[in-house]
């Protein structure tokens, strides 16, 4: 195996600590933490409630910035004031899936799905997909192209919040609870478009409470009161 | 690919009140200021344009000045002086028109405004005659007929023709008259044919009679201006200073009236209806604060609403200039769609007006082309100040903290 590519993480944080708020009212919501992601690792991050999942899954995505520590994305240093540069990287390597879809309801799923593309200010080469090709990839038909979000199911809807996070070849899926608002039939199939795309290579972290998802994971990292308490392969 | 403008137009479109209501708002001021420039433009345009189809020779002369009221009254001998003492004339006609009222039993109504000259003024009105004469010759006796040249549409409406002989009943209903009635034979002495109007007044709209009998008729020699036509162009600025001499000297050295040439008149012209402009400009303000107040208070209600998409469209990559854009595409759209019904709005109902209403509103123009700069100013700067308010909101959407607007309910 080639030792840069060993060398080489798709996520790197260092040291990383936040601390929300200022003078008595200050919460800390990650303390110290160290954490390597690699390409084609399937990642589960559980914990109990206020550990700072979400906390760590925002500042994996850029979306927010640590108070102490660093965060590399794809050995790109992620800038703590050049906001600008952030929300570029995010773009272009990140894909985001919430546990309330947010999807936009004046758009059509095509509409939904390509958007993030409106965003980019460049792109990173590789061609994208059609949203015939992304839809496929999350195993629906193309005929819910045309549909809005409000004409289809919540797992239909979380289907296409995958597709809108794939739109732009990201190297990293991010996923918040991503079954959190549906029944365990959908939470499957959700689930098996996770295990198609990482056995096809995708790098994927997953907050969840559910250890039926964490349960499809490859690593499982739990977080306690801000600290990674376990590392372990499942 | 989604385009910004899809995206705007799909959340205007689900806002429709919202949506109509801004876009209502720069319509209505709009449509305001393109009816009163259009209005103002028009009259002005309009009366230069008569104005200057009298040529460029006549001079006018009224009582009193800009500052301060007449000492002396202008009169028929202030008249004859110029006449006598001013060369380079070609016609000098006193006017008098001093709230007559001319009660016709024959008609069975009664007329206002005759008006009291002589025969010069159809030199300088270019009057054509389509019937008799134009002399206004008088004996200087009332029991005798009292010649009438007759305008256009005085004739047409009431079927005259020359010689007729038309008693009336003459009311004077100035302070100078007194209230006294006189029985008096009208003769028609003239016919003229169309004219058309002069800044305002429509001349075929007229009556003419001899000066000295309206002098006797409402017992006054106090003439309402005084109309000169120089002989050539040439002489035009020669005969207004001669004017000034002649008439200050009668006037014991006053220079209590005002003598105007085709020039000052144009500029006259621009400075009264100048005055209009600032008039425009006050609604315009008024206007203006109404739709940069509803596309600020618009803009900022689609901001609360749009919190969680405003979060979503960051994660997904959305810089903080796009959110900003958008909703400034979205705010744009909405004035540059209100500002563009409102010229449309504006050029059907002035077209409607003088086609329809007449009077005042037939100055209106009706080409949005002819309105000039200054409204083309307004509507920019209309568009620029609705665009500066719907910045604040705007501003604020783009600032918000992407993980923060995602949770908001
Ligand atoms: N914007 C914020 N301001 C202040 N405190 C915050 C903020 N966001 C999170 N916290 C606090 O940080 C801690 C970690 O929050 P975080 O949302 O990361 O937890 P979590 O593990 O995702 O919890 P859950 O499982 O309930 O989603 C909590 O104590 C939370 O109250
Ligand atoms: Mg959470």
């Amino acid at each position: 195996m080639d030792v840069r590519m060993n060398e080489r993480h798709i996520a790197d944080l260092q040291d990383v600590t936040k601390v929300y708020g200022s003078g008595r009212n200050t919460v800390t919501a990650l303390r110290g933490v160290n954490l390597r992601i690699d390409p084609g690792e399937f990642l589960a991050v559980v914990g109990p409630s206020g550990s700072g999942k979400s906390t760590l899954l925002h500042i994996l995505g850029c979306m927010d910035v640590p108070t102490t520590g660093t965060v590399e994305i794809d050995g790109e240093p992620v800038p703590r004031e050049n906001e600008r540069k952030r929300t570029a990287l995010r773009g272009e390597k990140i894909g985001f899936v919430f546990q309330a879809f947010h999807l936009l309801n004046e758009l059509s799923v095509r509409e939904n799905i390509e958007l993030p593309r409106m965003f980019l200010r460049r792109t990173n080469g590789s061609r994208l997909l059609k949203p015939e090709e992304l839809i496929a990839k999350v195993h629906m038909p193309v005929a819910l192209l045309d549909r809005r979000p409000t004409e289809i199911s919540g797992g239909e809807r979380q289907r296409v919040a995958i597709a809108r996070a794939l739109a732009n070849n990201p190297s990293m899926l991010l996923c918040d609870e991503p079954t959190g608002n549906l029944d365990s039939a959908n939470s499957e199939a959700v689930m098996a478009i996770f295990d198609s795309l990482n056995r096809a290579g995708g790098t994927i972290v997953v907050v969840t409470h559910n250890p039926e998802v964490a349960s499809h994971a490859s690593r499982m990292v739990t977080l306690k009161d801000g600290q990674v308490v376990e590392a372990e392969s499942p | 690919m989604t385009g910004r403008s899809t995206l705007a137009f799909r959340y205007l479109w689900r806002q429709k009140m919202r949506t109509g209501f801004v876009v209502l708002t720069f319509t209505a001021a709009v449509t305001v200021t393109l009816l009163l420039t259009s209005a103002i433009v028009g009259t002005e345009q309009t009366f230069i344009g008569e104005i200057n189809a009298l040529g460029v020779t006549w001079i006018y002369v009224e009582p009193g000045t800009s500052n301060s009221a007449a000492i002396y009254p202008l009169t028929v001998g202030d008249a004859q002086a110029i006449a006598h003492n001013v060369s380079h004339l070609s016609a000098v006609a006193p006017i008098m028109i001093d709230g007559l009222s001319v009660n016709l039993p024959s008609w069975g109504k009664s007329l206002s405004d005759i008006t009291g000259t002589n025969a010069s003024v159809q030199t300088i009105f270019k009057y054509g005659v389509s019937e008799g004469t134009f002399a206004l010759d008088w004996q200087g006796n009332l029991s005798a007929p009292l010649p009438i040249v007759v305008g256009y549409n005085i004739w047409t409406h009431n079927d005259l023709s020359v010689g007729q002989e038309l008693p009336a009943t003459i009311v004077s209903l100035s302070a100078s008259g007194g209230g006294g009635a006189t029985q008096v034979n009208l003769i028609v002495e003239g016919l003229l044919g169309p004219r058309g109007s002069l800044a305002g007044t429509n001349l075929d709209d007229a009556i003419f009679t001899p000066i000295s009998a309206l002098e006797d008729l409402t017992n006054s020699i106090s003439l309402t201006y005084i109309f000169v036509s120089a002989s050539s162009s040439q002489y035009v600025s020669q005969v207004t200073s001669d004017i000034s001499t002649v008439v200050q000297a009668r006037h014991q050295g006053y220079q209590d009236f005002t003598v105007l040439s085709e020039q000052s008149w144009v500029s006259y012209v621009h400075d009264q209806l100048a005055q209009f402009t600032s008039i425009i400009s006050l609604v315009e303000a008024t206007l203006l604060m109404l739709s940069s107040m509803s596309v600020f208070v618009v803009m900022t209600m689609a901001v609360k609403d749009r919190r969680r998409v405003i979060g979503a469209m960051r994660a997904i990559g959305a810089h903080r200039s796009d959110i900003m854009g958008q909703f400034l595409l979205e705010a744009s759209l909405m004035s540059v769609t209100g500002i563009g019904v409102g010229v449309i709005l504006g050029t059907v109902v002035a077209g409607y007006l003088k086609a329809n209403a007449g009077g005042f509103y037939s100055y209106l123009l009706t080409n949005p082309m002819d309105l000039g700069a200054y409204f083309y100013e307004l509507l920019g700067i209309l568009w620029a100040v609705g665009f500066l308010f719907s910045m604040v909101p705007a501003y604020q959407a783009s600032r918000l903290e992407a993980v923060e607007a995602l949770s908001s309910l």
